[in-house]
């Protein structure tokens, strides 16, 4: 019955007809196959229609944007005050409201990591170095030390621990990843064996009992009067949990390597290290970018469990803004915010993985 | 000279780098061990395992199995494992649902409904399970309370105590019953299979679901009509401030369940899209040519295709859900983590046995899913090529 009444003439002919009749040859083939599809198609566009209207009316219409306090938000719609009187307390924690710019330098550092992956036209021992000095540079510019002032790591919170955390986590886990991986391809049985267990161990546990680990057990472990950042242990672990399943990502790029490139590294005479670190790992690296970035993905969502061992990541400040009594009630606007935050950079780099793995089946052909 | 020719030997020189690998390590852990006894000796702490016999001395409020604050820790660590079991099986069993029905759609020759369930596996996928458990934790709190609950076809209630459904009012009956019933469905796979094993035309006659089916009701209703039993249902009735009878699913459970089904859903839906497209069309095309509906083409040729390279995929999200359940500590819901892991740890201070214990725990969990994967992939790859 629907299609009958779409179908009219005259609904295709105050239209251009070439248009028209390619559009409608379009909806018919995607939209309305058969009667039982366009009612189906139909209820799917009014329900979704109508779900986009109340959530467009509840998140903009009727929502408040302007004012200091809860007692502003008169409308039917979403309060947006908690974000945006506590915005600075989201993005930098505690930080000192003079040294933020170094904040801002940090994470412009951290986000030119994405743009360098693509630039072919870049040495690629350039991204190298780049990703080596960032952890460091980051630390330096966060933290102070020569030239800036030391600001305590308690200060620390909000999206600059999440992003901190993800994307030294991730330089430092490379590595770690990289010599699990040829440990675990080694001729050598002790050196394969110790590598499968420390990957199977770590790769079978949640990351909360490791976090546990590190906020409770590691102070057993170390000589009294040792006391390490509660930020660098759980960076540690992050590192450490990150790099047994990077080194499973490696091992699958190690393997698809192709025969000869191992035989004529050994064809010319070179060592193991010279013929993984010149022929085999560059080689490797490049075809497990996209991945890596998914595993990337993965890394930033799970820096959100720091807050189970009381460090103050984006959630942490979250949920300590739903319990503030002056924001009470507001759980909703505050955790679409946080939902959002994370949909936009992580939807935005899992596309960009999967762009750089089309470009690199190109190149391939 | 000598020690420089033997290390141009390639085997000597391997042995050698092994072992001062093999060494390093024993030396870490040698020391490590040695600071830990030294720092516990310091706090007064014994080590070893004796703590798991003493009086716990917290409440869980949710247990499968009789619990009070007098029982020890080592009860309290089964009913955290339970707690962790059935929160992830019942977890797997909403997220597959879930995730099957949303990849379908994902590759449903529909426009806008392929278009949405998109959208929606994106939004559900990269957005952290923390944030998607706290947020199904406020929604859950902010239920009306239980004098206003929600009724549910006059027998379950909606509040923000969690949800109060009916239950067999002995308890026992329930693990008795779900016993038989697996045992019933696994005798009617083995007679179907043995009928099956006969045909000439393999894979291709009748299902084996209805014999399964039909051995998981009967046996359980065979020994329910020979035992003297009696089933009654508990169905909860709201006091004003309280319920009495049936049981309670806690706020907790509720929103952790929900959060992990819908966020390992988006992971499945994932899966079942990629295994699906993954058949080639001409699969389709031999099916047509072969006269076979298209049902029937779905039921024997393209889904049995689809499943095999299913089924490690699926087996580490369900290893995830898993897993993913110890995130209960973030809402308060007493599972392993947050029993053995948290509460017990802190009483006692054994930090290294408790978290050793609940480690030892996930990976036997992790040992037992891959061996049985393991096992039913084997299975099916034998009867596909």
């Amino acid at each position: 019955m629907t299609t009958t009444t779409l179908s009219t003439p005259t609904s295709s002919q105050t239209l251009p007809p070439r248009v028209a009749s390619r559009a409608w040859r379009w909806a018919r083939r995607q939209l309305f196959p058969s009667p039982l599809q366009a009612l189906l198609s139909l209820a799917t566009l009014i329900l979704s229609g109508w779900f986009a209207y109340v959530a467009l009316d509840w998140l903009v219409f009727s929502a408040t944007f302007v004012g200091t306090s809860q007692a502003d938000c008169t409308g039917d719609g979403a309060c947006w005050l908690p974000i945006t009187q506590r915005l600075g307390l989201f993005v930098y924690g505690f930080y000192p409201e003079t040294q933020r710019w170094r904040v801002d330098i940090a994470f412009a550092l951290a986000a030119g990591v994405f743009p360098l992956l693509y630039i072919k036209r870049i040495d690629r021992r350039w991204t190298l170095a780049y990703l080596v000095l960032l952890p460091f540079a980051m630390w330096w510019l966060l933290k102070g030390g020569p030239g800036l002032p030391d600001i305590s790591s308690t200060r620390f919170a909000g999206i600059l621990v999440t992003v901190f955390l993800g994307v030294v986590g991730m330089v430092f886990a490379l590595p770690i990843g990289i010599l699990l991986a040829l440990g675990r391809r080694s001729k050598k049985p002790v050196i394969r064996v110790l590598s499968v267990l420390y990957i199977e161990l770590i790769r079978s546990v949640p990351v909360i009992t490791l976090l546990f680990m590190a906020s409770l057990m590691i102070q057993l472990f170390l000589p009294s009067g040792w006391n390490l950042d509660i930020l660098l242990r759980v960076l540690a672990v992050l590192v450490l949990f990150t790099a047994a399943y990077m080194a499973e990502t490696v091992r699958g790029g190690l393997q698809g390597m192709p025969k000869g490139q191992y035989e004529a590294a050994a064809a010319l005479g070179f060592s193991y290290w010279k013929a993984m670190g010149l022929i085999i790992l560059p080689q490797v690296l490049r075809n497990t970018i996209p991945p890596l970035l998914t595993q990337f993905v993965g890394l930033f969502k799970e820096t959100t469990l720091v807050m189970v061992v009381g460090v103050l990541d984006v959630v942490g400040i979250a949920m300590s803004t739903t319990s503030a009594p002056e924001w009470i009630g507001r759980e909703n606007e505050v955790y679409l915010f946080l939902a959002l935050f994370f949909f936009a950079i992580c939807f935005a780099l899992s596309r960009y993985a999967r762009y750089l793995e089309r470009q690199l089946e190109k190149s391939r052909q | 000279m000598f020690v420089t020719r033997r290390l141009q030997n390639a085997r000597v020189l391997s042995a050698v780098q092994q072992g001062a690998v093999l060494l390093l390590v024993a030396a870490v852990f040698y020391w490590l061990i040695h600071e830990a006894s030294v720092n516990l000796d310091a706090k007064g702490i014994a080590s070893g395992f004796g703590f798991l016999a003493d009086r716990a001395g917290y409440d869980i409020t949710f247990h499968l199995i009789d619990y009070t604050p007098n029982d020890t820790y080592f009860r309290a660590y089964l009913v955290g494992l339970l707690n962790t079991l059935l929160v992830s099986l019942m977890s797997i069993a909403l997220a597959t649902l879930l995730g099957v029905l949303l990849g379908v759609c994902r590759v449903s020759g529909n426009w806008l409904i392929s278009r949405l369930s998109y959208l929606l596996v994106e939004f559900l996928r990269n957005v952290p399970l923390v944030v998607h458990l706290i947020w199904w934790y406020s929604l859950v709190l902010a239920l009306p309370s239980v004098r206003q609950a929600i009724e549910l076809f006059d027998v379950a209630f909606l509040s923000n105590r969690g949800l109060t459904i009916p239950w067999a009012s002995d308890g026992s009956l329930v693990g008795w019953g779900l016993l038989w019933l697996c045992l019933g469905g696994l005798l009617g796979s083995l007679a179907m299979g043995r009928y099956l094993a006969r045909q000439p035309w393999k894979g291709l006659g009748p299902s084996r679901w209805p014999a399964i089916l039909g051995g998981a009701i009967a046996l359980p209703l065979l020994c329910y009509l020979i035992s003297d039993a009696h089933w009654k249902w508990d169905v909860p009735v709201s006091h004003g401030f309280s319920f009495a009878g049936g049981v309670a699913l806690t706020p907790e459970l509720l929103a952790l369940w929900l959060a992990l089904s819908i966020y390992s859903s988006s992971y499945i839906a994932e899966i079942v899209r990629g295994a699906i497209q993954s058949v080639p069309r001409g699969q389709y095309e031999a099916a047509d040519a072969l006269g076979f509906r298209p049902r029937k083409a779905m039921a024997k040729l393209i889904i049995p295709q689809a499943i095999y390279p299913m089924i490690p995929q699926v087996t580490s999200t369900y290893l995830n859900i898993i897993k993913n359940s110890s995130l209960g500590v973030v809402v308060g819901f007493m599972e392993l983590v947050s029993s053995t892991g948290g509460t017990t740890l802190n009483q006692t201070g054994q930090a290294i046995e408790c978290i050793a214990l609940v480690m030892a725990t996930y990976c036997v969990f992790s040992l037992v899913t891959s061996a049985l994967m393991n096992f039913y992939n084997h299975r099916v790859g034998l009867r596909t090529h």
